[in-house]
């Protein structure tokens, strides 16, 4: 790791507006690579592509982004330094009160998991941050990602920190988060970055929107497996 | 099932910055590719989609429809939520008739409250926000998929398992009430976007 020790910060920012565009419809559609459905289904041509969105720099675990200490759903405590060394691991922000996008975007990857080699699978570390960390204990946490486990042996590990420190961190990977609001009901909103990042052994070129598919995930982790190995 | 993508930050970016080892043409026209590929068609394209396509849903392949006057309601199920405080139910809604109707209130006997939210945000986020009463204009759809709109069923009880179902009114101002029985499908088979519409509506 230590070439790659190099702290970059603001390096998700500059992802290209020829990156998006508006649909007919009037709605964003997430762009990706070789997206042609004939592609997607076969591992000829554009298949050494990745598919989600490049980032301009790359995010690099290291310095305070790599220590910082947190409580995980198991019980233990870990850094994401010790999580990324040697591993696939996918960092998200979410949590558990979040009725929509975070299970969606968690089943993907589940789904995706339960698609790859065991061997890529074993290579592979999905970690959820809580953007919520008063309500999302570890406890809570372990709970909630039980249910996206789904038999395989993709490690689920849930994030806990203080939420100055889980800000912190979303600043510095340029996860954009606010403070958890609950409203007289009982809902609670945060408004959170809903990108998963994707490190390989610590670096991250590599990000995936709200709306991928799990045919992209399980595409583009083949790809960064090799890059592992 | 495009969600956050409008509400990436956009920070400073500019179509010149994007420079990745000359990826920037191949980019440009699968791009192209898979705007013209989201064309909306409709917007149960993707939901139907899923529906064949997607994991394995434990509840089977039925997903609840039923109509009250000119509303008509398809593809209804509720996913098994990894959260016991809420869960979130997806549904289309078609008015087949000529004038426009509201879907004024939602009820459950098995959830403290029912509400439609819908995803939103700016600045790269994505904010959950309260649609309120939903419009559901003369000969249009309103689609619930997930990462978009959402029926949100607050403190669920019981705990909505795969292949429970869970019962839901839904009140329109003109057409009335329609009482429907969601299936309750997997979590993990939860509909992914189609590898054909990756970023389709």
């Amino acid at each position: 790791m230590s070439r790659r020790s190099t702290r970059r910060r603001g390096g998700v920012a500059v992802l290209a507006i020829a990156l998006l565009t508006v649909t007919a419809c009037g709605q964003v559609s997430e762009p990706t690579e070789g997206q042609a459905p004939a592609v997607l289904s076969t591992s000829a041509g554009a298949a050494d592509e990745m598919q989600g969105a490049p980032l301009a720099q790359p995010l690099v675990l290291a310095g305070p982004v790599a220590d910082q200490v947190f409580q995980t759903s198991d019980g233990g405590t870990t850094t994401l330094g010790e999580l990324g060394q040697g591993h696939l691991l996918l960092l998200y922000f979410g949590y558990t009160n979040c009725p929509d996008v975070c299970p969606t975007t968690l089943a993907t990857i589940s789904i995706a998991l339960s698609q790859l080699p065991a061997d890529v699978v074993a290579d592979v570390r999905v970690a959820m941050v809580t953007a919520d960390p008063e309500r999302d204990t570890p406890a809570v946490l372990a709970d909630y990602l039980s249910h996206f486990d789904g038999g395989n042996d993709a490690a689920f590990v849930g994030l806990h920190a203080p939420l100055a420190e889980v800000h912190a961190l979303g600043s510095a990977l340029d996860v954009p988060l606010s403070a958890p609001v609950v409203t007289d009901d009982g809902t609670v909103i945060v408004d959170h970055g809903a990108q998963v990042i994707g490190f390989v052994d610590g670096r991250a070129d590599t990000l995936w929107l709200g709306s991928t598919s799990s045919a992209t995930y399980a595409h583009d982790l083949t790809l960064l497996d090799r890059q592992l190995r | 099932m495009l969600l956050m993508t409008s509400r990436w930050p956009l920070r400073g970016a500019a179509p010149g910055l994007f420079v990745r080892h000359g990826t920037v043409p191949a980019l440009l026209a699968a791009f192209l590719a898979v705007g013209t590929l989201a064309s909306c068609t409709s917007p149960a394209g993707p939901t139907s989609a899923v529906v064949t396509s997607g994991g394995a849903p434990t509840a089977g392949d039925v997903r609840a429809g039923g109509q009250v006057a000119a509303l008509r309601v398809d593809g209804g199920y509720v996913v098994e939520p990894a959260s016991p405080s809420v869960a979130a139910a997806y549904l289309t809604i078609t008015n087949t008739g000529s004038a426009d109707d509201e879907l004024i209130e939602l009820t459950s006997p098995e959830a403290k409250s029912v509400k439609a939210m819908t995803e939103g945000g700016t600045s790269g986020s994505t904010r959950m926000q309260d649609l309120g009463q939903v419009v559901v204009p003369a000969g249009e759809d309103v689609v619930f998929t997930p990462g978009e709109k959402h029926l949100m069923l607050m403190a669920p009880s019981p705990r909505p398992s795969a292949g429970d179902t869970v019962p839901l009114t839904l009140v329109f101002r003109d057409a009335g009430e329609l009482d429907l029985q969601l299936p309750v499908e997997s979590l993990i088979g939860l509909p992914a976007p189609s590898p054909d519409h990756p970023g389709a509506p």
